[in-house]
């Protein structure tokens, strides 16, 4: 338990007078599917967008396998191992099946800056690979913007693999998915996930697809980390429970 | 299948033919005429470098086109360096201009960056036109000469064509390298870009100063063509000029730009020699090609060929 993939200590980031994020520890053990759930506005997608580089901390320290990253910019965390999705699907559109893979993987391969190679020939077999890691049977040359909306989702997961990533970051995996949908999904996603050794930390808002995949659950709730710990644990506490009712009903009435 | 085989042999016959063969047949004006669109041609494949491939609409692309003829100018008349020096010197200097223009404009998007580029560009001109001295002022640049086998319109011609060939191909190689890709990615999506390890304004960066090289070079090459710099080409007047040919020929296409060239010039050429009123029906013209063709004439060859 001592050489955490994920360690962050202290981490504040206030936009105005909102407290997006206020003063996160948190760690992350190698090789779990570690959820972090909280009701909306809780400051999840903030706690995504400071780890993953996208947003800078006011104050705090982000390690990951014990280097400092804090302050680091995505392309270079992307480089140092670590690999993200985003909650509204994010690949790019105009582009095929193929060149989303692609650039991934030149890019994994620090290949970006040749600029006289034939990119269409380039990383074809490991493109190919990548499909069959996430099950996706499509067209390669397919523009990934003509994808149904699962479809999008596997690409995405298969774009963010393409660096062989220590740790995965995904944001909501399951958004947009009809409830019967969202299991199945998750549950592929969790096997490749201990099947390549990758940490995932997820955010997710369907209790049920948080509880049967993960292995430690953190809660936030108002920027702040009000629980921590094992599934079981986690579903016992009445805070959590308090919390997860409040933004039920809010649900409900919404 | 075959039909559109078929098409494109034997354009590429004709083309050969004309492009080859052309400048021996027709006047020295025609010559010209052939010279402008080469070189416009590769000015607007810089400029689409930045629109089409790199989503950055850089409204005062004209700066770079401007800053390599005034480069060469000043390079061959202040300078005294003989005419190659100088027409390999002004591309960097152009790019050296890409680079600290860039380096301001890279950080915005849209019409933000469309208007910086355009500030620079209005910038260089008022320096120009107010330094005497150095850049001519109004009177701009001119005894520009070019003596051996490229002084004469014909031999120019085919020096031009071999420049601006290789610099094509080097451009073309360019947007299907893993560099191309990449670029086309930041700008259909930045945020994921960044996320799979594209350093975004690095490469946005390169971006420029390459093509502010190539719009250098096409703009000294447009000075040696005319013996002369002006500052016009500076001026706001002379910013819709890549813009036009870019959106005219389609920028989603790398041969895109170079069509729009030829049609401009050409429409030019023919309607200054029937009106003084050509730019009405210029103008009247290029609105119909655009409201009939939204993507281009190569939009309407990509809509044959699917």
């Amino acid at each position: 338990m001592s050489d955490p993939i994920l360690s962050v200590t202290g981490l504040n980031k206030s936009f105005g007078a909102l407290r997006a994020s206020n003063n996160v520890t948190l760690e992350v053990q190698r090789g779990q599917f570690h959820a972090i759930i909280g009701p909306n506005g809780a400051g999840k997608s903030t706690f995504f967008n400071l780890i993953s580089g996208f947003i800078k901390p006011d104050s705090g320290r982000i390690r990951m396998a014990g280097q400092d990253v804090t302050g680091w910019r995505p392309y270079r965390l992307f480089r140092a191992g670590m690999s993200r999705t985003f909650q509204i699907t994010s690949i790019v559109a105009e582009l095929t099946v193929l060149e989303n893979l692609q650039v991934s993987l030149l890019s994994y391969h620090r290949r970006l800056l040749n600029v006289v190679g034939n990119a269409g020939r380039m990383e074809r077999q490991g493109a190919e690979r990548l499909l069959e890691l996430v099950a996706l049977k499509v067209d390669l040359d397919r523009r990934a913007g003509t994808l149904s909306h699962g479809d999008q989702k596997k690409l995405e997961l298969a774009v963010a693999l393409a660096s062989e990533p220590r740790l995965l970051l995904l944001d909501e995996p399951t958004a947009g998915m009809a409830a019967v949908e969202r299991l199945e999904s998750i549950r592929a996603v969790h096997d490749i996930a201990k099947r390549l050794g990758v940490t995932v930390v997820f955010t997710e808002h369907d209790m049920e697809v948080v509880f049967s995949v993960s292995d430690r659950i953190s809660v936030l709730h108002q920027g702040g980390i009000i629980a921590d710990g094992l599934p079981k644990e986690i579903r016992s506490l009445p805070q959590v429970q308090q919390v997860y009712l409040g933004e039920q009903l809010e649900e409900t009435k919404g | 299948m075959m039909g559109r085989l078929a098409i494109v042999l034997i354009g590429a016959v004709i083309g050969a033919v004309i492009v080859l063969a052309g400048p021996q047949v027709v006047s020295d004006f025609w010559v010209f005429v052939f010279i402008e669109m080469l070189v416009f041609g590769l000015y607007a494949v810089t400029f689409n470098l930045l629109l089409g491939y790199g989503g950055m609409l850089a409204f005062g692309h004209a700066v770079f086109f401007g800053v390599g003829a005034y480069a060469l100018a000043i390079l061959m008349k202040r300078a005294g360096l003989d005419v190659v020096s100088a027409t390999v010197l002004a591309p960097f200097v152009s790019a050296s201009a890409g680079a600290v223009i860039g380096y301001f404009c890279i950080r915005l998007s849209g019409i933000y960056l469309g208007m910086l580029t355009f500030a620079f560009q209005m910038l260089t001109y008022t320096i120009v036109l107010k330094s005497y001295d150095f850049a001519g002022g109004d009177d701009g640049i001119s005894g520009l000469k070019v003596s051996g086998f490229a002084g004469t319109p014909c031999g120019f011609y085919y020096v031009t064509l071999a420049v601006v060939a290789l610099s094509l191909f080097a451009l073309w190689r360019l947007v299907h390298s893993p560099f191309g890709l990449a670029l086309r990615a930041q700008r259909g999506n930045a945020r994921r870009s960044m996320a799979l390890g594209i350093n975004v304004a690095l490469h946005r960066w390169l971006t420029f100063i390459i093509a502010a090289f190539f719009a250098g070079l096409a703009g000294a090459l447009f000075a040696l063509a005319n013996q002369s710099v002006f500052p016009g080409w500076l001026n706001w007047t002379a910013t819709a000029t890549p813009i036009v040919m870019t959106i005219l020929g389609g920028m989603h296409s790398f041969v895109g730009p170079i069509v729009g060239s030829i049609i401009y010039v050409l429409l030019q050429t023919w309607l200054t020699g029937l009106t003084e009123y050509w730019a009405l029906f210029l103008g009247t013209g290029i609105i119909l090609i655009i409201m009939l063709l939204p993507n281009g004439v190569m939009g309407l060859w990509r809509s044959r060929k699917s």
